[in-house]
């Protein structure tokens, strides 16, 4: 089966260090799994304004995303602090998986 | 071979090959070293020195645009605010690209990785490497100022040694503020407030100010506009172009100026992060590689490990803190006297500067905002002290500025009062004896807090929204 790109915005404090992290090791899980994503990094009071003229799927943030997001959010501080990885992990598959399964028209 | 001939010899290598080709090489020998594989290790150099060259074309197109500007706005208005904040980005990029910055890349994680193994500290430093820059900026100055490798290396491993003591006060009140088990921040840049924020809170507390509360929400709607790097960029360039050009507004060359400056700042504010993530994302497969490895060294006792500080950025009440200082500051900046310092590209990182302040008065905004306003005052005095030095560290790594009397600083990394302003100058000085007095200091420190450290921890538990009565 094939899946179309998945559009990530990667969240962190700068939108420079972390998040740049992040990307590299979210290509590599969803990699695994055939999931090709498109990752965009930013800063998190962007995110808002970023939605407003651009799509995107799912935010991967390592802080806290203000304002009201209608997009699943997950938390990635673990893979800054390694603990906690594969539950992480778990949860990107799954929700990727069921964000993709529902663009292919179930 | 003895240490003088070893750097003699690392420095006409360095010199050869240049940065960009010298820094992935190190980056390249690390990562195989701590097993990432050849692809990885491969790909990490490669980005390092993709950021590195990127940065390069981007500070030499900026300068000579911004560092006129803020001559002639000196010129024109008297404000003396000559030297120009360059951002982190930047120094951070500047830093590793330094002779310093190389010997500290390898020997500052493994003395890291030694601390936490042996358990002289309980925080593994390592899970956020790439924030080492910060020990290799004082460490380059020290070398610029003293052409002394070893006075330069024992400055960043002291410096090492009290952030790991302030990460320690820190540990808990910043996990627990921030939602992060087992995480701490350790930047070097960050946890020098964590003494100051103590004194401040007990002061704070005294007076009853824990009784005030803003809602950061409600001033989010607000002033969040500030806190868009593109149109805060845009802004500072074009009031920067305007006082530049006081004195001729009434022409079309005043007003093509002022416009280019605003627009150019903006530009820096948006690529300097995008080239800097390039960088950063060297730094991702040997950080999660030696992390991954001293974790399982690690278990069975209480650990914290090092995280980057963009974990708590947006957090709302470090978030809101953080932008209500910028026009602060800059207003500060110009009336402050002695300060020279111009605060620019730094701005938009106040809300990293304020975390540790912010955990130990949990999200107090009013006290963060007195707490920084008075912190960072004093910060820029040290920022404006080194700024020839830093200056000199800057241009020896290709960053060419327009006239000799041109001097640059980082507002982030350099206003440190505590370790730039107490622990770093003997070292810039070369006084053995200071150096002496800094180590006996530490460790009478390091074992106060050893014994004390879970009393600290409940004080500040108990203490950060005011006393409250056992």
């Amino acid at each position: 089966m094939t899946y179309r790109t998945l559009k990530i915005l990667a969240v962190c404090g700068s939108g420079v260090v972390s998040s740049s992290m992040i990307v590299t090791q979210i290509k590599d899980i969803l990699g695994a799994y055939n999931i090709k994503v498109k990752t965009f990094e930013l800063m998190p009071q962007m995110v808002k304004t970023h939605l407003e003229s651009n799509e995107a799927d799912l935010v991967v943030a390592t802080t806290k995303v203000p304002g009201d997001i209608d997009i699943p959010i997950i938390n990635a501080v673990a893979l800054l602090s390694g603990i906690g990885k594969d539950q992480f992990v778990e949860e990107l598959v799954t929700t990727a998986q069921s964000i993709l399964d529902e663009g292919n028209g179930g | 071979m003895d240490f003088t001939a070893f750097f003699e010899w690392l420095g006409l290598i360095f010199n050869t090959f240049g940065s960009a080709v010298f820094v992935p090489i190190m980056l390249f020998i690390i990562a195989m070293f701590l097993g990432t594989g050849l692809k990885k290790a491969f790909f990490s150099a490669v980005m390092a020195g993709v950021g590195l060259t990127g940065f390069n074309w981007l500070i030499n197109e900026y300068i000579p645009i911004i560092v006129p500007a803020v001559q002639n706005m000196v010129a024109a208005t008297g404000i003396q605010l000559e030297i120009v904040d360059i951002g982190w980005q930047a120094t951070a990029i500047v830093a590793y690209a330094t002779k310093a910055g190389m010997v500290f890349l390898g020997v500052g994680l493994l003395f890291q990785i030694v601390l936490f193994l042996v358990r002289w500290t309980n925080i593994f430093q390592p899970g956020d490497l790439w924030n080492n820059y910060s020990y290799m900026v004082w460490g380059s100055i020290v070398y610029v100022a003293t052409d002394d490798m070893l006075l330069a290396l024992a400055c960043m491993l002291v410096l090492n040694l009290y952030s790991l003591l302030f990460s320690e006060m820190l540990q808990k009140r910043w996990s627990t503020y921030y939602g992060y088990p087992n995480c701490t921040i350790i930047q070097v840049h960050h946890v020098g407030a964590t003494p100051f924020a103590i004194g401040m809170n007990w002061i704070y507390n005294k007076i009853g100010l824990s009784k005030v509360r803003w809602s950061p929400e409600k001033i989010q709607e607000k002033l969040g506009f500030i806190g868009e790097p593109v149109m805060l960029g845009l802004v500072l360039g074009l009031l920067i172009g305007i006082l530049g050009n006081l004195k001729a507004l009434g022409t079309l060359a005043a007003w093509g100026n002022i416009l280019t400056i605003g627009i150019a700042t903006a530009a820096v504010m948006a690529i300097f992060p995008r080239v800097a993530g390039l960088f950063a994302s060297a730094f991702s497969a040997i950080t999660e590689a030696a992390r991954e490895r001293a974790v399982k060294e690690g278990s069975g006792r209480e650990i914290y490990i090092g995280v980057n500080d963009a974990t708590g950025y947006g957090e709302p009440a470090t978030l809101i803190s953080g932008i209500i200082l910028i026009p602060i500051m800059v207003l500060v900046a110009a009336i402050l006297p002695g300060n020279k310092v111009l605060p620019l590209v730094d701005l938009i990182a106040l809300p990293f500067m304020v975390e540790a302040m912010v955990a130990i008065m949990n999200g107090n905004i009013l006290k963060v905002v007195i707490s920084g306003t008075i912190w960072f005052s004093m910060g820029l005095l040290v920022a404006t002290k080194y700024s020839a030095l830093f200056t000199t560290v800057a241009a020896g790594l290709g960053v060419e500025l327009p006239s000799p009397d041109a001097l640059v600083t980082s507002f982030g990394i350099l206003t440190k009062p505590i370790f730039g302003g107490l622990i770093f100058p003997p070292f810039v000085n070369g006084s053995w004896f200071w150096i002496g007095v800094v180590l006996v200091v530490y460790f009478i420190l390091y074992f106060w807090l050893r014994k004390n450290k879970t009393q600290l921890h409940e004080y500040l538990e108990r203490t950060a929204d005011g006393d409250v009565p056992a």
